[in-house]
């Protein structure tokens, strides 16, 4: 008999509200995915991306904003005063047919500063921020205001991170975890012991959903906030902080519109079986699926494109008129177009709009048959 | 405090607790797609321990998901605690142990853990759960395999884990389905001891769904028998076993004595039966003069004109009474 064993005793502790309940669940089933070896790595080699993206910050920061291309933008702008300057200080040698020239000049200028850069690293650096070959970055670069500068490189860097590597680990990470998490419930027929408690249906998916999403915020929001504050420290004054101060929320959101979609989808899956190994195939099956056909559809529309001057442009943003409506076929695709709208770098909202339809749709079905799924195994 | 301890089998010897009804079912209905599961149940249940004894496919299931508020009737109400079933849900369940039939545990965790996150569920902080879950698994018998996962225990063993669950955070009433079965006799008998220990000691309700007519016996006070959806029976144990049975057992005879005989004791308010496995006839009735009764059965086998052997009152068992009660029900398989 262990040396402490008191006997039965009434417990006359406080209880707390039915409202955190969920938490339990979360809080068990985050420790019980962290015992996996493979989760745990998972989610290391999930962080190393972050460095890259971290030097990719300090090259701008410490190099990019300070020399190359401030220097061009300064030829640019000196030019520019000083035909001002020396016009308006004889206005009887320049007529005003020649002073209507200095923005000609300027833009000309700027046209010469334009093709030096591009031709140049930094200017590759820049324009594989943008995306479907869009310059945005790097005409922010010939900006005077450095807050459009900084913002506008920041905030394109941050999203290709979100998007690019964080997607990817996320995307694997969410499947590996998700797909037991209620078809074992199924399976070992564990909805009894959880809904004869004071839980509710809600609850219980929502203690479940929690669980995918703190380990997905864990690799994706996380190292974002990481490399934004790497960011403010490494830029030359406080004035980084009080030209991106948004960015850190925009990272939430963007962060949440893959993840929670994404959870949804796994859940429902996962509640579909009682066997795990389905949910993890239909999961992967989704996503490869979805990204391969939309990229077999976008090279053939560009393939087509046409182009007289040169090779069909393949990395062409495709509008939704020409076919790229067919981009929603792919939940990746859809979720960066939604997600392109909330860092605020789109130039195309209405395929963003159509993105959140899409998503929301989706989430809402997901959730609806997971629900069910569940309400239908408690009564079994 | 009275204690229990994980070594002591022993019950209580208090008295069973004075009536007062917790659960009060008014005239329940349930239809699921045309089959009627439960038919204008009217039952109350007390805070003693009531045996929940019926066939499958008698609706205890059913009974039980509804007091849980896990599904809702399709006619009538109930109450528990004075809570209305349908709408007072969760409050209910807080006041409420359960311990489900099947083979079911949360996967991956251990038994420490299984108890903790039930005492969660119900309330409590994470490390008071931690606590109170040792506390329960101590008085549960558990040892060092507590920190085993479930996934690895015996069916025993799950279901002794899944009794520490249902009782971790001081429940005013437990409901029980099948608590015994997959328990080797010396863990069915600590179980069924600790269940009349919280009974007695700590006033805690009981509902004992279950087949094992021999648990009824051991610490039931009251018994519910239900059969094709309705209540064919709730008294006291006591009652349902005052009925006495008279074997009697006579020189080999004929057929017409025997008809005699039996239409005489019918019209004297004796249950005429057959036995074959005993190869004798047993007489039933409530009279529990044995006297008048010895009388009676003397009288009849006269004017039957029976010569007889051997006749000897017993006590009716309560497998009879549960297949008399059930009999002719569709589902009477157990």
């Amino acid at each position: 008999m262990p040396l402490h064993d008191v006997g039965y005793r009434r417990w006359k502790g406080q209880e707390r509200g039915y409202a955190m309940r969920w938490f339990a669940i979360t809080n068990k089933g985050f420790e019980i995915a962290l015992r996996s070896q493979i989760v745990r790595r998972m989610m290391f080699l999930a962080w190393l991306p972050a460095l890259y993206f971290g030097a990719g910050i300090f090259f701008f920061e410490s190099y990019v904003e300070r020399s190359v291309v401030a220097q061009l933008r300064d030829v640019s702008e000196d030019v520019k005063k000083a035909a001002t300057q020396v016009m308006e200080a004889n206005p009887e040698k320049f007529p005003q047919g020649l002073r209507d020239a200095i923005p000609f000049v300027e833009a000309e200028f700027q046209e010469q500063t334009r093709r030096q850069l591009r031709r140049s690293q930094i200017g590759q650096f820049l324009r594989m921020l943008g995306e479907d070959g869009s310059e945005k970055v790097f005409d922010s670069m010939l900006q005077d205001d450095d807050r459009v500068r900084r913002r506008t490189v920041w905030s394109f860097l941050l999203l290709k991170f979100l998007r690019g590597p964080q997607g990817f680990a996320l995307i694997l990470l969410i499947g590996w975890v998700a797909a037991p998490l209620i078809a074992k419930d199924l399976r070992t027929k564990a909805f009894l012991l959880y809904f004869s408690r004071p839980l509710t249906k809600a609850n219980y998916i929502l203690g479940k959903l929690m669980i995918l999403v703190i380990l997905s915020m864990v690799i994706t929001t996380l190292p974002a906030f990481i490399l934004y504050f790497v960011g403010i420290g490494l830029s030359p004054n406080l004035n980084a902080l009080e030209q991106t101060w948004d960015l850190p929320v925009r990272l939430v959101v963007v962060s949440l519109l893959h993840i929670v979609p994404a959870s949804l989808l796994a859940l429902m899956f996962s509640s579909l079986t009682t066997d795990s190994r389905f949910a993890h195939f239909s999961w992967y099956a989704t996503w490869i699926l979805g990204y391969a056909t939309w990229g077999l559809i976008s090279t053939v529309i560009n393939t087509n494109f046409g182009n007289p001057d040169g090779p069909p442009q393949l990395m062409r943003h495709i509008p939704l008129s020409e076919g790229g409506a067919w981009a929603y076929v792919s939940i990746y695709h859809t979720i960066n177009m939604a997600q392109g709208w909330a860092m605020g770098t789109t130039d195309h909202p209405m395929e963003s709009f159509w993105a959140f339809c899409i998503l929301g749709l989706m989430s809402a079905v997901c959730l609806l048959v997971t629900w069910y799924r569940v309400s239908k195994a408690v009564l079994l | 405090m009275a204690r229990i301890t994980s070594k002591t089998t022993g019950g209580s010897d208090l008295p069973m607790p004075e009536r007062q009804t917790i659960i009060e079912l008014t005239n329940l209905s349930k239809q699921f797609r045309g089959w009627l599961a439960l038919n204008q149940v009217s039952l109350d249940i007390s805070n003693r321990v009531t045996g929940l004894l019926g066939p499958n496919g008698s609706g205890k299931s059913t009974l039980i998901k509804h007091l849980l508020g896990l599904i809702a009737p399709t006619h009538g109400h109930g109450t528990v605690f004075g809570l209305d079933i349908r709408s007072d849900r969760l409050q209910i369940r807080q006041r409420i142990g359960y311990m489900p039939e099947d083979d079911c545990y949360i996967d991956g965790i251990t038994g420490v853990e299984m108890v903790q996150m039930s005492a969660q569920f119900f309330g409590m902080q994470r490390l008071e759960a931690l606590r109170r879950a040792h506390e329960i698994l101590d008085f549960c018998g558990f040892r060092q395999e507590r920190y085993r996962e479930i996934s690895g225990y015996s069916t025993g063993m799950r279901q002794q884990i899944k009794f520490a669950a249902a009782i971790v955070h001081n429940p005013d009433f437990l409901i029980l389905d099948e608590p015994t079965s997959g328990l080797d006799p010396e863990e069915r008998e600590r179980l069924l001891w600790r269940v009349q220990f919280l009974n007695r000691e700590f006033g805690m309700g009981v509902l004992l769904s279950t087949h094992i007519l021999p648990d009824v016996q051991l610490i039931c006070d009251e018994v519910v028998i239900l059969a094709g959806g309705q209540v064919r029976a709730h008294k006291l144990l006591e009652e349902l076993q005052t009925r006495r049975q008279w074997i009697l057992r006579f020189d080999m005879t004929s057929v017409q004595q025997m008809e005699t005989l039996e239409r005489l004791a019918r019209q004297q308010g004796f249950e005429c039966h057959w036995d074959k496995t005993a190869e004798a006839y047993s007489l039933t009735t409530d009279d529990v003069d044995l006297e008048s009764v010895s009388d009676s059965i003397w009288r009849l086998a006269k004017e039957a004109n029976i010569q007889v052997r051997q006749l000897f009152p017993t006590e009716e068992s309560l497998e009879q009474i549960f297949l008399k009660t059930i009999e002719g029900t569709m589902h009477a398989t157990s």
